[in-house]
């Protein structure tokens, strides 16, 4: 048989120093288990958790319009190549309200769906009947079950009875809910009934009215052919989905478009009747407006001729009157004159003999010839006075005919006059008449045009809510828009991060225990070697026999490390990051990368040949001769320190011992001090983590933010109003003080970042405030000048830009170029802080303050509720919200690091443990004589413990420290490499973790000690002093 | 009145498995003060395990064992070591020294640690290593290394010196060296000296030569007029 004997050397080797062989076992199994769990550790987890969305059908494109989509739309969708289901349903944010509860809870309303999202009950039951609801299992705590809630809108309400609680793949996080766009503050939950109830309230009135008649939903689910086949977070998921995608919502714009010309068109269409008639009614009305205008001015004008001629008939009366009178009164005097002469005639006459004649007085008829009797000289008086009394008889003819016509004309004038009068009257009678008609018709006309300026407002109003008809907005979501889905990908990628580095020490460590293990073993078989050396065995079949010791240890190590190590981490931080963030039911589905097993045999294969090649080789290149001689032993040297007297002189016996004893070893001083330096850097690291994750919250919800709570207000709020609430809002009991500011959602981008950030941007009403602070990294307030925005420190680190360089921001659908001046400290969020006089600069339009910040003068959470109900009262304050909710949904959040930080410390005290253990092991093997010779001498155990580990405390105070530096470096890698992207944590270390890590190295070191006791306690003087020195 | 040493039918035996060992199988003797004794016998007949035994390193199975009236065959680990400390000096075939002190440094290890040790300096001299003091023992010969050993037993100032063969590694002139400065330590200085080896030859130096033979003493002799060790040649 080939070699029989050197094989049993081999094999009873292998038996005699079992020890060994497990030292090296052990720690290559740790350190393949370490590596294989957790590289492997991410894509379990994303295996799993793909496993569970696609066990409940998760929707691969979430489709939201707000136009509404109507079955043809889905036809169309569904047509599209890639596409293999398809269904409408409805969302809709609203609150839910139950009489026990003390507040109303934001939630999110989904209609029920067939073919995806099959719901998780962990309690109850599934809606079989109307009015039923299930509900998120994150409101377990309200006990709502078998209860009747609310859900209410805009649009209306719905009452519902819960009758299972479950958990949903759209909401794979315990946290993240999304935003609740009806009180503008974080979803809580979600609950989901049955669609066609979910409808009711899930499309606004404006879009019942705007689609009219047609039956729409406002949420389509799309699922791809691919998705079968693609897990959810491979990353060729986006790119093979990228063209459906594409498609679907290239089509759908388009269709957008389309709609909306269909909508103004109806509504055109609608309007054009009432538009014609109106536009008749005003021609109507102008015309007979116009009419009557004429008729009345026609009639007003006759009227006025009427009157005129009356009035010129009346001047003519009076004009006859007065001549009339004139004439009466001549003709009087005519009378008068004629009575007087018929008085003279008469006197004539009785002058005359008398005759008895008498006259009348009046012109009556002609008068009666005289008696005979009259003499003649009466004759001819009378005679005469006939002759004259006939002229006057003609005269008095005449003029009593003159005056008859005198009569005759007063009489007609008379009845002219009354006629005139009459006349007269008609007239005022008309002009009554007209007036009435006048002011009838006026009114009526009035009346009429009223209607036509109502119908005119409403007509105007019609066509601004057809110009207001907003064009139509589609969003998209896919799995990179849902909160929970992103923020796992994150985790698994930061755990990616992570698995690269820390299992690394792992396999330092055993490179380190290989190398002193086996150099041990190559050491104390010195005389085996060399004999067979001697026997003419080659130096090749001696390193053979470590080789083989060293891959038989190595490589089963390897492959159960790996399996061990797949399962149990793995398991581990899967059970921890599902229990405390992720607690829908996903079970694990481990999975083992083919491409771990190689890779980390190889290393840990490669790791411990190339140490025990390197010692073997070493010793073997000795001759036989010399291999078979005692090895000399470590010689005692003058050490560096010796030659500074001034120190030397004051160290006592013990500690020169000590001291010469370490750098007598100076290969072990070296591990010793790398073991001991990356515990204490892994330490402080740990301790670093959770320091700076815990330090944002106070750094920024008190020192960056100063304020307690804000009021969001309606969009367009004139400065009138908005100084009245600002004025309320500081005149409130407990508010300390309140700001007025601005603030939009903004994206940025810079020359060197394309991609953009999502960040706030915010004028401030002052500029500076002790609500919100710009601060340096030194705590120094930063000026805020007109010529340039400050901008927060993560947003800054991540578009690369420096103080002085450009970034870009889109502030309403516009892009602006600003200068940065100043960058910020902000741990939460990107943020952009400018001045109002540079924003209406920039963008001409003037600034409207759409939020109000506030200080609480007492900020206790229960002082919340009343008084966002007193400020919600107000007009135009659309919501308000408090900074403590958003610190506690942050607080969780960090949980996910807290993982890590555990894991880290753990780590640690287990490199501590096998470091020491193993060195201290080593040292004590190698000094057994020593040992044993102080022991003969009569040292104390205590004396002897002392003069072995007095260097290991010394090592390891030395090692702590250098791994305080090492630490400070892997503490800024591994926060960067953890922080969520709008994070920032806060770098710097605080002093508590340093001590931590010195107090807990040398506290490893001191436990280690102790168990090292027996075995120096084992060691038997008189065997020992046996061997040869 | 009991001797110095008194070594009363003891005896030491080692369970390995299955099979006992009787190092020491009834053993008895007696040792006065002051006397320098060599105690012979082939090797395994037991010789080191006496040593041991005397020198506080071992307990006996059996058996009683004075030192100066005290019976330290009863004594625990604590009273053992006290006495190894305080009343028992040591010196191997091997030296043992500590390879990183200097040969005083050797020595002050020992007389650091003793109720009343000598001055490391003047042990030094006594050995004649007054040279030597700052070397380390990978800077010395072998017989300069035994002697450290020697200064280093000295310096406790024990009761007893123990001697497991402390010629054993060195040559046929430095070890006649040696024994000459046992043998002084002896005669000068009043030390009770038990020196063990294989040697007969070195026999007659002896004040009291124990002979050993399967655990137990076969044969004792005492030498009212031991040799001078120039005399004896082998």
């Amino acid at each position: 048989m080939k070699k029989k004997a050197y094989q049993l050397v081999f094999r009873r080797g292998l038996r005699k120093t079992k020890s060994r062989f497990l030292s090296i076992f052990v720690i290559v199994f740790l350190g393949a288990s370490f590596f294989a769990g957790l590289r492997n550790t991410p894509i379990t987890m994303q295996k799993s958790m793909d496993a569970y969305l696609k066990q409940h059908e998760y929707g691969d494109l979430n489709l939201i319009s707000s136009f509404g989509f109507t079955q043809a739309d889905m036809d169309k969708i569904g047509a599209v190549e890639g596409v293999s289901k398809i269904e409408g349903t409805y969302r809709t944010d609203s609150v839910l309200k139950q009489e026990d509860l003390k507040k109303e809870v934001n939630v999110i309303l989904h209609g029920q769906t067939q073919k995806f999202y099959t719901p998780d009950i962990i309690e109850g039951r599934d809606i079989e009947n109307d009015g039923e609801c299930l509900i998120d299992a994150r409101l377990e705590n309200l006990d709502l079950l078998d209860k009747t809630i609310t859900i209410q809108n805009d649009t209306g309400e719905l009452n519902l009875k819960v009758v299972g609680i479950i958990h949903d793949s759209r909401y794979i996080s315990n946290i993240q809910r999304g935003t609740n766009t009806y009180t503008n503050a974080d979803n809580e939950g979600f609950v989901i009934a049955k669609s066609n109830e979910v409808k009711t309230i899930a499309i606004p009135n404006e879009l019942e009215d705007l689609r009219q008649h047609e039956n729409i939903y406002n949420e389509i689910v799309v699922g791809y052919e691919d998705s079968q086949t693609i897990g959810y977070f491979d990353s060729q998921y986006d790119d093979a989905t990228r063209i459906v995608k594409a498609n679907i919502t290239d089509m759908l714009q388009n269709d957008l478009v389309k709609t909306k010309k269909e909508i103004v068109g109806r509504y055109e269409a609608e309007l054009s009747g009432p538009l014609k008639a109106y536009q008749d009614g005003l021609e109507e009305y102008n015309r007979n407006k116009d009419e009557f205008t004429k008729t009345v001015n026609n009639a007003k004008i006759q009227l006025l001729e009427g009157k005129i001629t009356i009035i010129e008939n009346k001047k003519q009366l009076l004009d006859a009157q007065s001549q009339l009178n004139e004439q009466t009164a001549a003709a009087g005097e005519e009378i008068d004159s004629l009575n007087q002469k018929i008085k003279q005639y008469q006197e004539e006459i009785n002058a005359i003999p008398k005759v008895d004649v008498t006259l009348p007085e009046e012109p009556a008829d002609p008068v009666i010839p005289p008696q005979d009797q009259i003499n003649q000289e009466a004759n001819k008086s009378l005679e005469a006075l006939k002759d004259k009394v006939n002229v006057m008889s003609e005269e008095l003819r005449t003029t009593l005919d003159g005056v008859k016509q005198l009569i005759n004309a007063n009489v007609e004038l008379t009845k002219a006059n009354n006629e005139l009068e009459k006349a007269s009257l008609e007239i005022q009678k008309q002009e009554a008449a007209l007036e009435n008609t006048e002011i009838d018709t006026t009114r009526q006309l009035e009346e009429a045009k009223a209607q036509l300026d109502d119908a005119k407002i409403q007509i105007d109003e019609a066509q601004q809510k057809i110009k207001d008809i907003p064009d139509g907005v589609l969003y998209s979501l896919t799995k990179n828009e849902n909160a929970g889905v992103v923020s796992y990908q994150n985790d698994t990628q930061a755990m990616d991060a992570l698995s690269k580095v820390f299992p690394l020490m792992f396999f330092l460590v055993a490179a380190l225990v290989s190398l002193t293990t086996m150099t041990r073993m190559v050491e104390e078989q010195r005389l085996q070697n060399g004999t067979l050396r001697a026997l003419g065995y080659s130096k090749k079949d001696v390193m053979l026999l470590y080789i083989r010791y060293v891959l038989l240890a190595t490589f089963f190590a390897s492959l159960l490390g790996i399996a061990f190590g797949t399962v149990f981490f793995t398991n581990i931080i899967y059970y921890l990051y599902t229990s405390l963030l992720y607690q829908v039911n996903a079970a694990i589905h481990i999975h083992l990368t083919a491409f771990i097993i190689p890779l980390t045999l190889f290393i840990s294969v490669i790791i411990t040949l190339a140490v025990t090649a390197y010692v073997i080789y070493d010793e073997l290149n000795s001759e036989p001769a010399v291999l078979l001689r005692p090895k000399p032993p470590k010689l005692g040297k003058r050490i560096f320190l010796e030659k500074i007297n001034v120190i030397w002189k004051r160290l006592n016996f013990n500690q020169k011992v000590t001291v010469r004893n370490m750098f007598r070893y100076k290969k072990r001083f070296f591990m010793s001090i790398a073991g001991i330096a990356g515990c204490s850097a892994l330490i402080v690291t740990g301790f670093g983590i959770k320091n700076s994750i815990k330090q944002i919250i106070p750094l920024q919800f008190s020192e960056v933010w100063n304020y307690d709570g804000s009021v969001s207000l309606d969009d367009e709020i004139d400065s009138e109003h908005l100084t009245a609430i600002v004025n309320n809002v500081n005149a409130q009991y407990n508010v300390a003080e309140a700001m007025a500011i601005s603030e939009k959602a903004t994206a940025i981008t810079s020359s060197k970042h394309a991609k953009e950030l999502n960040g706030t941007f915010r004028v401030l009403s002052e500029r500076y405030n002790d609500l919100v602070h710009y601060y340096d990294d030194d705590l120094n307030k930063l000026p805020l000048e007109d010529d340039g925005v400050i901008i927060s420190k993560k947003a800054a680190e991540l578009l690369k830009v420096k103080a002085g360089e450009e970034i870009t921001l889109t502030i309403h659908d516009q892009s602006y170029s600003v200068t940065v001046s100043n960058i910020c400290e902000n741990y939460y969020g990107h943020f952009v802080y400018m001045s109002k006089t540079m924003y209406e600069d920039l963008t001409k339009e003037t600034l409207s303050y759409n939020q109000i910040l506030f200080r609480m003068k007492d900020n206790n959470t229960e002082l919340e509720d009343p008084l966002a109900a007193v400020l919600k009262e107000q007009e135009h304050v659309k919501s308000v919200q408090f900074m403590s909710s958003a610190s506690d949904n942050f607080n969780t959040m960090i949980k996910s690091i807290d993982i890590v930080v555990v894991i880290i410390i753990v780590v640690a005290a287990i490199l501590a443990f096998v470091v020491l253990y193993n060195l201290t092991n080593i040292n004590i093997q190698e000094r057994m004589n020593e040992i044993a010779t102080i022991k003969v001498l009569g040292f104390y155990p205590k004396e002897v413990y002392d003069y072995v580990f007095r260097e290991n405390i010394l090592l390891s105070g030395i090692g702590a420290v250098l791994g305080l530096v090492f630490g400070t470096m892997l503490h800024q890698f591994v926060i960067r490499t953890v922080e969520i992207d709008a994070t920032m944590f806060y770098r710097s270390l605080n002093l508590m973790s340093y001590v931590y890590a010195l107090v807990l190295t040398i506290l490893f070191t001191f436990i280690i000690n102790r168990i090292m006791r027996r075995s120096l306690d084992e060691i038997d003087m008189i065997e020992s002093l046996k061997s040869i020195e | 009145m009991r001797s110095f040493i008194e070594f009363k039918d003891v005896k030491k035996s080692y369970v390995m498995g299955e099979v006992t060992i009787n190092a020491s199988d009834g053993v008895n003797f007696e040792i006065d003060q002051g006397e320098f004794v060599v105690i012979v016998g082939a090797s395994g007949a037991g010789k080191t395990t006496i040593l041991n035994l005397l020198g506080g390193m071992d307990s006996p199975t059996s058996g009683t064992i004075y030192v100066d009236d005290t019976n330290i065959a009863s004594f625990d680990q604590q009273q053992l070591t006290k006495y190894r400390r305080d009343d028992i000096g040591f010196v191997f075939q091997f030296y043992n020294l500590i390879q990183n002190l200097t040969a005083l440094e050797n020595v002050e290890l020992a007389s650091q640690i003793c109720k009343n040790p000598l001055d490391s300096n003047e042990v030094m001299d006594r050995v004649g290593l007054d040279e030597r003091k700052a070397n380390f023992p990978a800077q010395l010969s072998g017989g300069e290394q035994q002697r450290v050993a020697i200064a280093r037993a000295i310096a406790k100032n024990p009761k007893l010196l123990l001697c497991d063969e402390p010629t054993g590694a060195l040559d046929y002139k430095t070890g006649k060296t040696i024994l000459k400065l046992l043998r002084e330590m002896a005669d000068r200085y009043k030390m009770t000296v038990v020196v063990i080896t294989h040697n007969l030859a070195i026999a007659p130096m002896a004040d009291r030569v124990i002979h050993l033979k399967n655990g137990k003493v076969e044969d004792m002799e005492l030498n009212p007029e031991p040799t001078s060790i120039d005399l004896i040649e082998w």
